[in-house]
């Protein structure tokens, strides 16, 4: 089971600069809202290429921040853009959505 | 993570990634590490950044809205600029076929994310043995370029700049009906001094008899070429017969009344 956050790895990626944690955090929280939207939008256009694009941005910087369920919910919204199969994806934006959401409680956003 | 210290004139690196927190991270393990950081949503804002302001290191992201990286890789290679420029590319992007398809648009590495610290600057490093190589063979050919025109014992030009530019300077005057003066300097008696105090007081004659010949013209216009053994050539732009009279009168009155 995919961990929602684990802040102890992002401290170490970070070499223990909890200022920079702090930052890397508010940008990617301040981020996200905007990219989810963004691919809700690029899914009702049918524009599998922008689905793709944005949810493997997504997942990039989840990973970074070690944000791993996130960056796992991502990675099947990226597939679903990448193979065209689009009509599946809802479910999985939803998904992403949630994510996103828990992310966010634990992280204290 | 290696800290390897970089040398003085620090290295500028241009960041392109367009994740903002993704982008900030790269940007601060960069600035840790000593690199001045540029950094750049997209292909094409990284262009713009290349144009204003020469960065010799580049480390993209592949996919990117508006321009992405592979496209920004070609772009590059395909202009000329001033030095060489070390591309990276730093993406989730890890087939086979995709690291060949970043190396063969002109990438010079090629690394999948989730990257590890050390190894980045490791591979930066690697850029940057490259790129002062660039500098140094630049630096190299420049001082050959230097002593392919110049008299060594004199530091005045050669014959063969006098072959290059003369006839330039002939047409320039010709064309514009500018009046071009030529004064050919020969020391009398030079042989005598190398006869008798030998060669290295001769060198010394020499050289004294170049500085004057130096000091005498005007600086960045007339120039100065030893044509010979001990012949000079003064190359003096817009001045007429009597003018090189004057200056050639008032150098023969210098050297015949020195006492060396």
């Amino acid at each position: 089971m995919a961990e929602i956050f684990n802040r102890q790895a992002l401290l170490q990626r970070v070499d223990g600069d909890e200022e920079l944690l702090e930052n890397l955090l508010d940008i990617f929280l301040d981020h996200t809202p905007k990219q989810l939207l963004d691919i809700r939008w690029a899914l009702e256009t049918g524009d599998a290429v922008q689905v793709e694009g944005q949810a493997h941005s997504l997942k990039g910087a989840a990973a970074s921040i070690n944000a791993e369920s996130l960056m796992a919910a991502a990675r099947q919204v990226e597939l679903a853009g990448k193979n065209c199969a689009l009509e599946g994806a809802w479910a999985l934006v939803e998904n992403l959505d949630q994510e996103f959401k828990r992310l966010k409680e634990v992280v204290g956003g | 993570m290696n800290k390897k210290a970089l040398s003085e004139d620090h290295w500028s690196i241009l960041v392109v990634e367009d994740h903002p927190a993704t982008r900030r991270l790269l940007e601060m393990r960069l600035r840790k590490a000593g690199y001045r950081v540029i950094s750049a949503g997209d292909g094409r804002e990284a262009l713009e950044h290349l144009e204003h302001g020469f960065c010799p290191l580049v480390l993209t992201d592949w996919m990117m809205p508006e321009m992405d990286g592979l496209t920004l890789c070609r772009a590059i290679r395909e202009r000329t600029w001033e030095n060489y420029i070390y591309v990276i590319f730093l993406t989730a992007r890890d087939s086979l076929d995709d690291v060949v398809q970043g190396l063969e648009a002109g990438a010079d590495d090629y690394l999948t994310k989730p990257v590890h610290p050390t190894e980045l600057m490791a591979r930066l490093q690697t850029g940057r043995r490259l790129l002062e190589l660039e500098r140094t063979l630049k630096e190299r050919n420049r001082e050959i370029a230097r002593l392919a025109i110049t008299d060594p014992l004199t530091g005045s030009y050669n014959r063969r700049y006098l072959s290059d530019h003369l006839p330039g300077e002939i047409r320039r005057a010709l064309r514009y009906g500018r009046p071009l003066g030529l004064i050919m300097c020969d020391l009398d008696h030079f042989k005598c001094v190398n006869d008798v105090h030998g060669h290295g007081v001769g060198d010394l004659v020499l050289q004294q008899f170049a500085a004057w010949l130096q000091s005498y013209i005007r600086a960045g216009v007339d120039w100065r070429a030893r044509y010979g053994g001990e012949e000079f050539v003064l190359v003096l732009p817009e001045t007429d017969l009597s003018g090189c009279h004057m200056v050639a009168e008032r150098l023969r009155r210098l050297v015949s009344t020195k006492q060396w």
